[in-house]
């Protein structure tokens, strides 16, 4: 899939096309700038200078594109998100984070760097800067305002039930640093869980029905 | 020790996570209490926390006695008044046992603490991922009288509520965390563990809703013949006085016998089934 013009980088193109060869995947190419356009003439309150509002309808538009794929294909959606992005909420509710399953969303930024060099990506994918891609020039370490490398020790203590000054002294970073991420995961649960239901009987849609992901 | 005496049951709804807003909390509902009369202040289970808080509660959890008991030693100092309320507390020993235990703070500081027994893992309910049940039942001897300390699904198990009947407690307090979905239970058996029991019995449930789970409330005073003698508003918060008036257990005892008529040879036969069930 193609992303759409304002925010396309012909090197992006290039390094899909690569992996794709790489392991044997079929590609087509779609342009969805046409459906944002449609979009954004078809709503009322559209707002241009809304940045976050607007990327969230790119990256949205893509989740559509994907589905109607599988849909139509009888294929699966397979998430590329990883871990650090999903701690901190640095991704779109029902956009870039729908999937039907997601293999590396429990390896941190920089673990999926390593794997992608031991499997043989190409250095230039593997250390290119993280970017959405939802408008020119957005990266990733810019918005969260600090690196993978620190944010990923970061968040690798507080996984392990570690305080935040126990994780400042050991990575000799300032608390004021570990706890801005801390906020930011917390803040963030509500986009990674299943829709908040009231309790209103026996069991429980997303609260306590406990059933096999595929019963049958 | 008072043979009457007047208890505020204090309803509230919790801020999740938020110890100091929900000490603030407490604290102004102590000398509200205070200043209408009451020997003695009954807050929610895990008031000091909310509810739920699930993974974040090996942080929230503290020594008894530890800084928040201290807090609130103060304040029972300074208002002369006898205070209960429910908090996760971590072991002395090790680093992640922990236990949903009740507190007893009087006038003079910290009296005692209670680890709830039964520990609701199903349903909603992960108690047992968290907590590690107690194995003794609470009471104490104060200026109150005999207080004795339960905590929620420990009413659902009579043996709780006897045994600490037993040992001497005639104000039997429940401190509970029960969301609306099991109302009618607690409406039944809050009255039931009163009366087979001849005792007061004060439960105190949460107010509020956290992570969908709305808390009924409902706090209730009851006597030792069954009667609510005073009952808080469903679901929100609400602070309600009752009178505690222990010559009435004397005059009720005499009609209701059942601590007179109790078969101690029953309970080897109770422990033998229970193992075989």
């Amino acid at each position: 899939m193609l992303f759409e013009k304002e925010a396309r980088r012909t090197e992006d193109i290039r390094h899909a096309e690569i992996v794709a060869k790489e392991f044997g995947f079929k590609t087509e190419t779609v342009d969805i700038t046409p459906t944002l356009e449609s979009f954004y003439r078809s709503a009322p309150i559209f707002d241009p200078t809304d940045k976050l509002s607007k990327g969230n309808v790119k990256a949205r538009t893509r989740m559509i594109y994907l589905y109607y794929y599988a849909n139509r294909l009888h294929f699966i959606v397979c998430g590329s998100s990883d871990k650090s992005e999903t701690m901190m909420g640095y991704f779109t509710k029902w956009g870039d984070v729908a999937a039907d399953i997601s293999p590396i969303m429990d390896l941190y930024k920089t673990q999926v760097r390593k794997l992608a060099q031991y499997i043989g990506i190409p250095a230039e994918i593997v250390e290119k800067p993280s970017s959405p891609a939802l408008w020119p020039g957005q990266f990733a370490e810019n918005e969260l305002g600090i690196k993978y490398e620190q944010l990923d020790l970061i968040l690798f203590g507080l996984e392990r039930f570690m305080r935040t000054e126990e994780i400042a002294v050991q990575l000799r970073m300032e608390k004021h640093l570990i706890d801005e991420v801390k906020h930011r995961w917390l803040a963030a649960e509500h986009k990674r869980r299943m829709l908040l239901t009231a309790k209103l009987e026996y069991r429980t849609v997303g609260a306590d029905f406990r059933l096999q992901r595929n019963p049958l | 020790m008072k043979e009457v005496f007047n208890i505020a049951l204090a309803q509230i709804s919790c801020k999740q996570a938020d110890k100091a807003e929900n000490l603030t909390k407490i604290r102004k509902i102590v000398a509200k209490a205070k200043r209408q009369g009451a020997e003695l202040v009954i807050f929610p289970e895990l008031s000091l926390t909310g509810y739920v808080v699930r993974d974040e509660i090996y942080e929230l959890a503290e020594r008894i006695p530890g800084p928040s008991t201290k807090t609130m030693e103060e304040v029972t100092k300074k208002n002369q008044i006898h205070l209960i309320f429910g908090m996760p507390e971590i072991s002395d020993k090790t680093e992640a046992t922990l236990h949903n235990s009740a507190v007893l703070i009087g006038p003079e500081g910290f009296i005692g603490k209670y680890h709830k027994m039964y520990l609701p893992t199903h349903s909603i309910f992960e108690e047992k991922r968290y907590f590690r049940p107690g194995y003794q039942t609470a009471v104490f001897d104060t200026e109150l009288g005999k207080l004795g300390l339960i905590i929620c699904y420990d009413i659902y198990f009579p043996e709780v509520t006897r045994l600490t009947r037993l040992k001497g407690a005639e104000l039997i307090v429940c401190i509970s965390a029960s969301p609306g979905v099991r109302r009618s239970f607690f409406e039944v058996l809050t009255v039931a563990r009163a009366i087979e029991n001849t005792a007061f019995l004060a439960f105190v449930n949460l107010a509020g809703i956290q992570d969908g789970l709305q808390f009924w409330g409902g706090s209730r005073l009851i006597g030792p013949s069954g009667r609510i003698l005073v009952q808080a508003k469903y679901d929100e918060d609400d602070f309600v006085m009752g009178e505690v008036n222990y010559p009435d257990i004397r005059s009720i005892e005499a009609f209701v016998p059942t601590l007179k008529d109790l078969r101690p040879e029953l309970f080897d036969h109770l422990k033998k089934s229970a193992e075989e069930l």
